[in-house]
């Protein structure tokens, strides 16, 4: 904005300029001319000071908090019980009914609890008794997160593969399907290169990660590449390539087959799940992991997956490049 | 041993407590919504990309609360803090309660607490937790433009409600100008 734009404006135009500029929101040549302003003009001088007035009585009547000691040490349980960082948790363990079976490792987290003090509830609780209605919680979250077929196998390979890569494979399609949903949002970007040419969209990713994704062609089928990004997922960078059928989006996911992981290689079939209205395929090939997440139907999905496992013969992925 | 994950978010764990306590209005809950957005975040932790874990921890708070809103609405089907059910009271079309005719400790919280939750939750992470327009987009999901806006909103509803008492002693103010 130029300094002739402000000097043109109103008073009541530069009204919604104040609190941005308490804010310390505005560029410094904006900020410069409504100063100038506000020297010079009473009216605008008062708006600011009765702004100014509110941030300080709203900072001085809800100051920052600190949490109580019993929520600190009843979210530190509740984290260190989690059945994603405590695989050798069985999940029925969980279970409010049955608390005198919970395993004493779950149990002896903080030794030295005192007595919780402030809450009558908390007071008149054992913590124990408290914190496993949480890990029933956490159950069920999982249990209504993965609503599909194949839960069961899934939350076995949370377990089983968790102590080697301390990251369940639960946790890692929520990760999957809330990246998925991210790049969605209008404030988030779908795509780091857009090209419908996947000898476009495979270089990019030279240099950026540790191995090169392999990219398919599938426009004549119906799924059209959109473009690939960087994602971070598993506590690694992975690669996203981007599809499009209609006005759906599909993220694949890819990246290595953690070497060190108890389960690595081991599911070359396709699992299917369907969490929050998105379905989710999962597979091993060529030493890397895939995850497809959309809100195409299932047997979309299902054809993506198929066409990107094989890849239809044809001009587009066999003729040699006409540029 | 702490984690990864205690270590990048257990720190943050008075904010997430603050931004719950005045979402929620409620202490216990307060505390639920916190652990279950703890809960949450170490499901979501694999997908965390770095960088701001505070505010990363934030969203999911908000978004934990949001959720435990609309529940608890659906279950008591009433909607106390509508938008439109509480504009007209508190716009200066309408008397202001007495209860706002002086600073008392509680008549600024109560008017944040009465904000409708889209205007409260930005006022809160402006005036309490500091974050810049760009940070509160990113928190609540929205574009900056609209974080302007509901920042505007808010603050010209909680001056009109407070109008009796924030504005004598602002006018006093030697740096006013308004001599």
């Amino acid at each position: 904005m130029t300094s002739d734009a402000i000097a043109a404006m109103t008073c009541d135009q530069l009204a919604p300029m104040l609190d941005p500029f308490l804010d310390g929101e505005l560029d410094a040549a904006t900020r410069r001319q409504l100063a100038e302003h506000l020297e010079r003009c009473p009216r605008c001088a008062d708006r600011l000071a009765r702004s100014r007035a509110l941030g300080v009585a709203i900072r001085e009547q809800c100051p920052a908090l600190s949490a109580p000691d019993d929520l600190r040490r009843r979210v530190q349980a509740a984290i260190r019980q989690d059945p994603s960082t405590a695989p050798s948790l069985s999940p029925s363990v969980a279970l409010p009914a049955a608390p005198s079976s919970t395993p004493r490792a779950a149990l002896d987290d903080p030794p030295t609890l005192p007595h919780p003090r402030s809450r009558q509830r908390s007071a008149s609780t054992p913590w124990a008794r408290r914190a496993v209605p949480w890990l029933a919680a956490a159950t069920v979250l999982l249990a209504v997160g993965g609503g599909g077929w194949t839960l069961g196998t899934a939350h076995e390979r949370a377990l089983a593969s968790g102590a080697a890569r301390g990251i369940g494979a639960d946790a890692v399609r929520d990760a999957v399907v809330a990246s998925h949903l991210r790049s969605l949002e209008a404030t988030n970007h779908l795509v780091d290169v857009v090209s419908s040419d996947r000898h476009t969209v495979k270089p990019w990713f030279d240099g950026k990660l540790d191995f090169s994704p392999t990219v398919v062609d599938l426009a004549g089928d119906g799924f059209r590449l959109i473009g690939g990004r960087l994602d971070y997922l598993a506590g690694r960078p992975v690669a996203a390539l981007v599809y499009g059928r209609g006005r759906h989006v599909i993220n694949l996911f890819v990246w290595p087959i953690d070497p060190g992981s108890a389960d690595g290689g081991a599911h070359a079939a396709v699992t299917g799940t369907a969490m929050r209205g998105y379905n989710v395929r999962q597979w091993d090939a060529g030493g890397m992991t895939h995850w497809a997440v959309s809100d195409v139907a299932a047997p979309d999905l299902d054809a993506f997956v198929r066409l990107v496992r094989q890849p239809p013969v044809s001009p587009a992925t066999s003729a040699p490049e006409p540029r | 041993m702490p984690t990864a994950f205690e270590a990048a978010v257990l720190p943050h764990l008075d904010a997430a407590y603050t931004l719950a306590r005045y979402l929620l209005r409620d202490d216990e809950d307060a505390r639920d919504a916190v652990q279950d957005a703890y809960l949450r975040a170490l499901r979501y932790f694999p997908g965390f990309r770095g960088g701001d874990a505070r505010a990363w921890l934030l969203t999911i708070v908000r978004n934990t609360c949001r959720t435990r809103r609309r529940r608890e609405r659906v279950t008591a089907r009433t909607a106390p803090f509508d938008d439109d059910l509480h504009s007209p009271i508190e716009s200066d079309a309408a008397p202001l309660p007495p209860a706002y005719d002086h600073i008392g400790d509680v008549s600024v919280r109560d008017a944040v607490e009465r904000l409708p939750e889209e205007f409260r939750e930005v006022v809160l992470l402006r005036e309490v937790h500091g974050y810049s327009y760009r940070e509160i987009g990113e928190i609540v999901r929205v574009p900056v433009g609209t974080v302007m806006s509901r920042l505007s909103r808010a603050r010209q509803r909680l001056r009109d409600a407070l109008a009796p008492s924030v504005t004598p002693t602002a006018s006093r103010d030697p740096d006013g100008a308004a001599v």
